[in-house]
């Protein structure tokens, strides 16, 4: 019984290393040939970069230079720029700009065509959002300066204002509100526009200010629209229309001051927020990164910054608050929504404010308590 | 006596091999180095000595300075004509004219051939060179040799604005190159502030050779504001050097290049006032019927020209209340919705217009017509 058992051992032991053999010569071959005939896409962070070619298709000995790729619907068959490449046995063409979902492109040798290939949109993307536009306030003053638009993806750039559109009370499209800047106005992470209004409609005295006044008429109500056919840079389109509707005030022409701030101070021992009334509409971004908190031994505090309403500033420590004085330093390149900031007005009028404030920072200070 | 011989020719054949070892790297022009640059984004092109190209590259704050080894001199410059120019590069790229933008353009001032900044929809950026029979190849940005400036990392004191801290750059509005310098004119995404830098070129990264200002002007000598600078020009007028700067806020204003030094606040006085919307995206000089003029283009309005006698002969500033567009006179061109413009020669300009059917078509200028 043990006999006829070892044998068996043996017997499953000679077919398990002839599988594995087999086994991996397949695997090396599939390795080695990854000639399937078919041709195929080249991807790198969800875009299509190339298109992989089959040797088995094109002539041999291979003629790169014979080789060219066009768009199908190209009928003078345009020669796309990049570069032809061999590797792992497969000739690959890499376009200056990733393919186009939804187009179709053709492999031609010698002007003749050798196959062709469509690049579809991307699955499982999700639709890209429009997270905030800010300000936030249904209530902006007249010289208002610039919207920012705050998106969950990179979205394509360079026609923005073909999306974006600001009605008035009786539903028409205003035309040149905005300054058509090119290149746009993106952040460093490509997903925040900043859109201004045309500045030389909002600076006092120019001729454009005295014959058309502000592009924003005060208690007029406005309704800015972004277009859901905007697409992110993978081809895809906001899921809808977004809306903002509004109601212009009095212009802004007060330099905003950090003495008029309320703090609702945390208490001693707490990870309570230090919260920040700055008694005025500020810029978003800029009050979020314009301000921070000192110890008394001048160290920055660690946590995390949040504003809403464009003028609630709130701080989350990382470490609880001790009993003791701390400080703020405040930015003066702050501003407020009419480009405001803490030294000068968007325009100073040189007969009142006659010498510029040349302060880098203001500082605030303020106590803890148990 | 023969053995100390043939010491020292030893230790002379040593040093030689040690510094053949050191000294191995072809000298490069401009204090340039071999390599691919880090491109995220082109955004404007401007020419400066021999075959040398700027690339602001906004995405990184950085102005790169390529070779192009583009240095085979043409007289007379063949004129370009393309109609459908956006459909053109879209075919030559593989996409469709909706997801590309052409976001400058720059005559190479040796060999007339026009370098073409392009971006896709999803951001990358592409180098393009149109040769004089209209053919459209690849700048290559691989190994090539380049040198480059941080614009948002001052590298001292010296080189930040006059409050002392890091101008904010998150786009670059212009570059030009004049008297050995190179000139970028800057937008910051978030607050409106005027900057303004002039780097001596070959880069050296001292503090000396760089210096960053901030440019005021005023309204009829009442109103002052540090707007943004969106393109400009350089011009000598009686002797003396000049930046003419068109601002986001409509002015056109005069510097003198003297006052641009690190430190001082520069006034500019203000010569024109534009017209609606009319803030030009691009300027240059054109020479007609012996005259210079200042041309100016507008994506939402006609290109203007301003005759260089008048501005010369515009002694003073704008402080007198006007109805229309003020200070020197411009003449409205027949030609609406400019999108780029650059010098060919003299008296031609190479035209990158939106026709009224939409289309898109590179024209040249007849040395008459404009």
């Amino acid at each position: 019984m043990a006999k006829i058992y070892k044998i068996n051992i043996l017997q499953s032991a000679k077919l398990y290393v002839k599988y594995s053999l087999a086994f991996f010569l397949m695997a090396i071959l599939c390795c080695c040939n990854q000639d399937s005939g078919n041709i195929t896409l080249v991807y790198h962070d969800h875009s299509a970069v190339g298109i992989s070619i089959p040797k088995s298709i094109v002539s041999s000995p291979l003629d790169l230079g014979s080789i060219k790729v066009s768009r199908s619907i190209d009928k003078s068959g345009t020669a796309m720029l990049g570069e032809f490449v061999e590797e792992k046995g497969q000739v690959i063409f890499r376009p200056l700009i990733p393919l186009t979902p939804g187009l179709l492109y053709t492999i031609y040798e010698n002007e003749k065509p050798i196959g062709e290939i469509e690049v579809p949109f991307p699955k499982g993307e999700k639709a890209p959002l429009l997270d905030a536009i800010y300000p936030e306030s249904d209530t902006l003053p007249a010289n208002l300066l610039k919207f920012y638009f705050q998106f969950s993806k990179q979205m394509q750039t360079g026609k923005s204002l073909d999306h974006v559109s600001l009605l008035d009370e009786r539903g028409d499209t205003l035309n040149h509100i905005f300054l058509n800047l090119q290149p746009e106005l993106w952040d460093s992470t490509g997903k925040i526009l900043t859109i201004w209004i045309d500045p030389g409609r909002i600076k006092r005295d120019l001729v454009l200010n005295k014959k058309y006044g502000n592009p924003l008429v005060q208690n007029s109500k406005y309704q800015l629209v972004v277009s859901g056919k905007w697409k992110d840079r993978f081809g895809i389109s906001l899921t809808k229309n977004y809306h903002k509707v509004f109601v212009a005030t009095s212009p802004d022409i007060v330099m905003p001051n950090i003495d008029s701030w309320q703090i609702k101070r945390p208490k001693a021992n707490t990870l309570e927020p230090l919260t920040i009334d700055v008694n005025d509409k500020m810029d978003h971004l800029l009050l979020k990164e314009s301000i921070i908190v000192l110890n008394e031994l001048g160290v920055q505090l660690e946590g995390r910054v949040e504003v809403t309403k464009d003028r609630c500033w709130k701080f989350y420590p990382a470490k609880t608050w001790q009993s003791e004085h701390y400080q703020l330093k405040v930015d003066t390149r702050l501003e407020d929504l009419a480009a405001n900031n803490l030294n000068r007005l968007f325009d100073r009028d040189l007969t009142k404010q006659k010498n510029l404030n040349n302060l880098m920072y203001l500082t605030k200070t303020f106590e803890v308590k148990d | 006596m023969k053995k100390s011989y043939l010491l020292i020719a030893t230790g002379i054949f040593g040093m030689l091999l040690l510094f053949a070892g050191i000294n191995h790297r072809p000298n490069l022009p401009y204090g340039m180095t071999n390599g691919t640059p880090e491109i995220k984004s082109i955004t404007s092109l401007a020419f400066g000595p021999t075959g040398v190209l700027f690339i602001g590259d906004s995405q990184n704050a950085t102005v790169i300075a390529i070779d192009t080894k583009d240095v085979k001199v043409v007289k007379t410059a063949k004129a370009f004509d393309l109609k459908n120019v956006d459909v053109k590069i879209a075919d030559a790229l593989g996409t469709t004219k909706e997801n590309i933008s052409i976001n400058d353009i720059a005559v190479n001032p040796i060999s007339k051939q026009l370098y073409i900044a392009v971006k896709s929809a999803d951001g990358t950026p592409v180098l393009l060179v149109l040769t004089a029979d209209n053919e459209f190849k690849t700048v290559s940005l691989k190994d090539i040799n380049f040198s480059s400036v941080a614009l948002n990392n001052a590298p001292a004191e010296d080189a930040k604005d006059r409050r002392g801290r890091p101008l904010r750059i998150s786009s670059i509005s212009d570059l030009g190159y004049a008297d050995g310098k190179l000139l970028v004119s800057g937008l910051s995404n978030k607050e409106f502030s005027s900057s303004f830098r002039s780097i001596k070129f070959p880069f050296t990264g001292k503090q000396d050779d760089e210096s960053t200002l901030e440019m005021y002007h005023a309204s009829h000598g009442r109103y002052e504001t540090t707007s943004p600078v969106r393109t400009f020009s350089t011009t000598t007028i009686s002797g003396k050097k000049y930046v003419v700067a068109s601002y986001t806020c409509t002015p056109l204003v005069l510097f003198a290049m003297d006052d641009l030094k690190p430190g001082i606040t520069a006034k500019g006085r203000t010569i024109a006032e534009m017209g609606n919307q009319n803030t030009p995206a691009d300027m240059i000089w054109l020479k007609s019927n012996g005259q210079q003029f200042l041309v100016m283009a507008n994506d939402n309005r006609p290109a203007a020209k301003v005759s260089y006698q008048d501005i010369e002969k515009f002694e003073g500033s704008l402080t007198e209340k006007v109805a229309t567009t003020a200070g020197v006179n411009f003449t409205a061109l027949p030609y609406q919705k400019v999108l780029q413009l650059d010098k060919l020669d003299d008296n031609r300009a190479v035209i990158v217009q939106r026709k009224a059917n939409g289309e898109v078509d590179l024209w040249t200028s007849d040395g008459k017509n404009i």
